[in-house]
């Protein structure tokens, strides 16, 4: 029963780590300077926010057309919408969400990573920014509750199925034994 | 003088409710009949005594007498009529007298409709119902009196309701309908708290519990769907689930309770799970508690919740209290409960019954958890996290197509399942439907591998539905020698109506998995005369207008639409601007078929006349709200006695002993 | 007595009553930023009148930097202390107003009417409100001599905290400026 216990416990955590993998896989942090090219619409040459010490350079390939606009959508649906209650910046109408948009439009096009993005809205808002949290650290028991619960139930279903089969069984053989002895009489 | 009519009344309420509570526990441990019928009495007073505080409330409310606090918050002389009746649960203190008002109406039913076969449980039911009344009456007396008189001056007018909830009529019938299935959950709790302190349970225990278990749930399916409904007709995002802290807090009580009637099937049947389904009951209704607070006390980020209140602190202690009151009362007596001995396999009806449980408790889990930890993140790590709808979708959406698998899978199994032929033959023979379900999926374009399953599941499970639902009709003529299919339904309403309820989540479920597989959405910046075309739609904008209204001013688009050249009628999504709010508040436009939604947002107006306009469609969404108006009559059906029952009209006083091997407790 | 239901029974439902009782002593609306201690994004933006800020050439001086819009009332509830701010540390401090997602329109009418405390910065596409992390108006960041943001503040900003915090910008030695 322990053993059964510690391995439901290594169970979930592979679980977890299987879930966790793709979120928290990150880019190392590139310290060069480069300043951003203006986004799309903007007005005013010169203008605008230098944010390129916190980006580095882009390590990815510049995205365009529909697999741009599927990047965007991805990355959108991650993150939460500042002004909302709930929602995601892909899903709000909010100006906010639509400048969020556009920032991660404008990112993704120049080739930084949907992982960058997200580590970028990260970095800007916190990790309340991030509607799926990473898997690390106390979060994990986020991550591995669903699993836990369910092997848990699971093994609690299991046990109760194989339990009543043998008291069945048992009623069954001392109906033989008592039959037999009759019988033998 | 409004004010002490009110409070006259929530107090007679609380005296009613305490006495009952302290009569009705003596009664039952007595088991005196002059003592049952005392209780009785103070429970139709306690009702009596709600029903006129909220009458009070409403006057106060019609009247515009802001001399009554929570007139003077809510309400406003330009409001019109209707809102300001509904405004009774807008604001926090008034949906708490709202809620004594339905717990009284829920206790004087329980007083009224229990009175036979249920004598037995009666006394110890009413006096734990009297008990929670007790505390809501408490409330209402205290920290959240709506009915305290305002401090001079007293106002000329007010600010009215939250323009949100002014917004939509849906806005008028999705709280009472969460409410009517939160409070009613108090019913079946109090049933399983009589049942464990008699010791026993059976028969005249189930029936009614089960009963009671079905309305509340049957209002809970209700008020989430109209609660999801009013987020799309009125939110503007073009969804209408969001996984919102509070949206999960009533998807959770949902959850167990379903649970709950599904094990109190195998009870019925086979005399087992009896404990396992008290648990269920009381965990459903701590979760109803647990949301109430969570709503009401402003720990939690939401479009739904109240203000931050003193509320918080008063709902955690009650909700503390339950807990420790249910813990204990378990340890102590849940071992009265024995089941009958059982052999269950895993591939049999009742195998696909624990599965379902499991299932169903592991979803309430997940959600829990996943609603609670950024509280948890916060104390442990001082740091603010979000778990939202990319979550919630990754976990839950694999649990729920084990419970579609399930609901093909179990009802197709025969009880015990010790036939493995039988078996055999009972899974092969769906098998084409759910090939059909998977070829209709792909000839309509689904290649994602989720929709590809939800389609092959959905068409297994739609054909046993359809297959055991009409068992009855098909098989009883035959034998009763030609009497119409309606008497064949008539004989097992509730059988049928389980099968309905079945039909109406497998349309909702098709329907939630093909809409948010397949939304598509544009959006651009137009001037009068522009177009934004989508999915085959030309929406033309014709020009804004400001429209006054007595308590709002409303932008409002004009938007042709069009396919292939054919106009389609014409659109008009709003920004309502409500005078003491500085926010506009968006009303989209909705133009619905049976194939799909087009759904149009204004995001803004400019000064120059243009407009943000952004356009989704949708499929299938309004088969959504179908299928939940299936499940609703499916439950109904299950409400209409069985034929059985019907003869049973005359009123036996027999205590169910025989239902109770092991008697009195330990 | 059944054990096991007491022991599963506690096990689960205290740890959640627990959890719910430290929620009160955080307030949902309040998100700290990840930003405090680090340098300030450098931007360049235009006021209404077409007159260019470039934040990098204020160092040297503490900067307060408040994002606002004429629809958000708190800002309103603000403004007259933002006022008062700009007029008592002339000189020693810059106050910089950045418009987020507003209408330039109703930013000057809101400005002739009620008085202006500094520029009113134009961000269009709201680029610096992302890059700053803001979750809505009223936000003030405050940024030291080297250009480091010290401290924000959520909401309506209070006089105490103003003060306090414009007298440790104050305080730090002007020596290391860039």
């Amino acid at each position: 029963m322990r053993r059964a216990t510690a391995l439901l416990g290594l169970l979930a955590l592979l679980a977890a780590l299987a879930f966790a993998a793709p979120a928290s896989a990150q880019e190392p942090d590139t310290p060069p300077r480069v300043a951003l090219p203006p986004a799309e619409g903007e007005v005013r040459p010169g203008l605008g926010v230098e944010t390129s010490h916190e980006l580095g350079d882009p390590l990815g390939r510049p995205l365009s057309g529909e697999e741009l606009d599927r990047a965007v959508a991805e990355v959108a649906a991650d993150i939460r919408c500042p002004k909302c209650q709930a929602l995601s910046i892909a899903d709000s109408g909010a100006a906010p969400a639509q400048a969020m948009r556009a920032e991660a439009r404008s990112l993704l096009s120049q080739g930084y990573t949907r992982e960058r993005v997200i580590a970028y809205f990260e970095q800007r808002y916190g990790e309340f920014v991030l509607l799926e949290p990473r898997a690390r650290g106390l979060n994990l028991i986020v991550w591995a509750a669903p699993a836990g619960i369910v092997l848990i139930g699971g093994l609690l279903v299991a046990l109760r199925l194989r339990q009543r089969r043998r008291s069945a069984n048992e009623d069954l053989d001392t109906y033989l034994r008592q039959v037999e002895q009759e019988t033998a009489t | 003088m409004t004010s002490a009519l009110g409070q006259g009344f929530v107090l007679l309420g609380l005296i009613a409710a305490g006495f009952g509570t302290a009569f009705g526990y003596i009664a039952g441990v007595r088991r005196s009949a002059t003592g049952l019928r005392l209780t009785r009495r103070l429970a139709l007073l306690f009702a009596v005594a709600m029903v006129g505080a909220c009458a009070v409330m409403w006057y106060a409310l019609l009247s515009h007498d802001f001399s009554v606090s929570y007139v003077a918050q809510v309400g406003s002389q330009a409001t019109p009529l209707h809102i300001t009746i509904f405004s009774l649960w807008s604001s926090l203190e008034g949906s708490i007298l709202f809620w004594g008002l339905i717990l009284g109406l829920y206790i004087a039913a329980a007083a009224t409709f229990q009175r036979r076969g249920h004598e037995d449980y009666l006394a110890y039911t009413l006096a734990t119902l009297l008990g929670i009344g007790t505390f809501f009456t408490f409330l209402i007396a205290s920290v959240a009196d709506p009915f305290a008189p305002t401090p001079p001056p007293v106002p000329v007018d007010g600010p009215g309701p939250n323009p949100l909830l002014q917004n939509h009529l849906l806005m008028a019938i999705h709280p009472p309908m969460l409410y009517l299935g939160y409070v009613g959950m108090s019913v079946p709790f109090a049933m399983a708290v009589a049942a464990l302190l008699r010791g026993h349970l059976g028969a005249t225990w189930l029936r009614p519990m089960r009963r009671w278990l079905l309305v509340p749930t049957s209002f809970l399916t209700a008020g989430i769907m109209l609660g999801g409904w009013w987020s799309y007709e009125v939110l503007g995002w073009g969804g209408y689930w969001a996984w919102d802290p509070v949206e999960n807090a009533s998807f959770l009580p949902w959850l167990t309770g379903i649970a709950a009637l599904h094990s109190g099937v195998v009870q019925q049947r086979r005399g087992t799970l009896k404990a396992w389904t008290v648990i269920l009951i009381m965990i459903t209704f701590l979760l109803t508690i647990l949301g109430t607070f969570l709503t009401r006390s402003g720990v939690v980020n939401s479009v739904h919740s109240f203000t931050q209140s003193p509320i918080g602190p008063v709902f955690l202690g009650f909700l503390g209290i339950c807990a420790a009151a249910v813990v204990v009362l378990l340890a102590l007596r849940i071992d009265t409960l024995v089941s009958e001995p059982s052999n269950e396999r895993l591939v049999s009806r009742e195998g696909a019954f624990l599965l379902n449980n499991l299932l169903f408790v592991s979803l309430m889990f997940t959600v829990l958890v996943g609603t609670l930890y950024p509280i948890v993140a916060e104390s442990l790590r001082g740091v603010k996290v979000s778990v939202g709808e990319p979550y919630f979708n990754r976990m839950a959406v694999p649990l729920f197509a084990g419970l579609l698998l399930l609901m093909g899978v179990g009802p197709a199994l025969p009880w015990g399942g010790s036939d493995p032929k039988l078996v055999r033959r009972a899974l092969v023979r769906p098998l084409p439907a759910a090939a059909v379900g998977l070829v209709v999926a792909l000839l309509f374009g689904a290649r994602s591998a989720p929709v590809l399953i939800v389609s092959a599941f959905a068409g297994f499970a739609l054909w046993v539905t359809a297959d055991q639902g009409l068992r009855p009709v098909r098989a009883r003529p035959r034998r009763q020698g030609g009497r119409g299919p309606l008497a064949a339904v008539l004989v097992a309403p509730d059988r049928l109506g389980a099968y309905v309820v079945h039909l109406g989540v497998l349309i909702t479920f098709v329907a939630v998995a093909v809409s948010s597989t397949f939304q598509r959405e544009a959006e651009s910046t137009l001037r009068a005369g522009d177009t934004l075309r989508l999915g085959g739609y030309e929406m033309t904008f014709r020009g804004a207008e400001r429209v006054q209204e007595p308590h709002l001013i409303r932008h409002q688009a004009e938007v042709e639409v069009s396919t292939n050249g054919r106009s389609r009628g014409t659109l008009y999504p709003s920004l309502n601007i409500y005078p003491n709010q500085r926010e506009p508040i968006g009303t989209p436009a909705v133009r619905t078929s049976a194939g799909h939604d087009l759904y149009l947002t204004l995001m803004n107006v400019g000064s120059d006349g243009s407009i943000g306009l952004r356009a989704i469609t949708t499929p299938l969404v309004a088969w959504i709200w179908i299928g939940v108006v299936v499940m609703v009559l499916g439950t109904a059906l299950c409400l209409i006695p069985t034929a059985a029952e019907r003869r049973a009209t005359t009123p036996r006083a027999v205590p169910d002993l025989a239902a109770s091997p092991a008697g009195g407790g330990r | 007595m059944n054990r096991k239901v007491l022991l599963v029974g506690v096990g689960i439902s205290l740890p959640l009553l627990l959890v719910l009782g430290f929620a009160f002593r955080h307030d949902p609306q309040i998100v700290e930023s990840p930003l405090i201690g680090k340098p300030a994004p450098s931007f360049r933006l235009a006021d209404l009148d077409g007159n260019v800020v470039d934040l990098a050439e204020l160092r040297g001086k503490p900067v307060v930097i408040n994002f606002w819009a004429t629809y958000c009332v708190p800002c309103w509830a603000e403004h007259p202390l933002l006022l008062e701010g700009s007029r008592r540390w002339q000189g020693e401090i810059h106050f910089l107003g950045v418009v987020y997602h507003d209408e330039p329109e109703t930013i000057a009418e809101f400005n002739t009417v009620f008085g202006s405390w500094g520029p009113s910065l134009i961000d269009e596409g709201g680029r610096v409100a992302i890059a700053y992390g803001v979750y809505g108006p009223p936000e003030t960041f405050f940024i030291d001599r080297d250009g480091v943001i010290v401290d924000k503040t959520i909401g309506p900003l209070s006089p105490d905290q103003l003060l306090d915090v414009a007298n440790r910008m104050l305080a730090q030695p002007a020596a290391a400026t860039g």
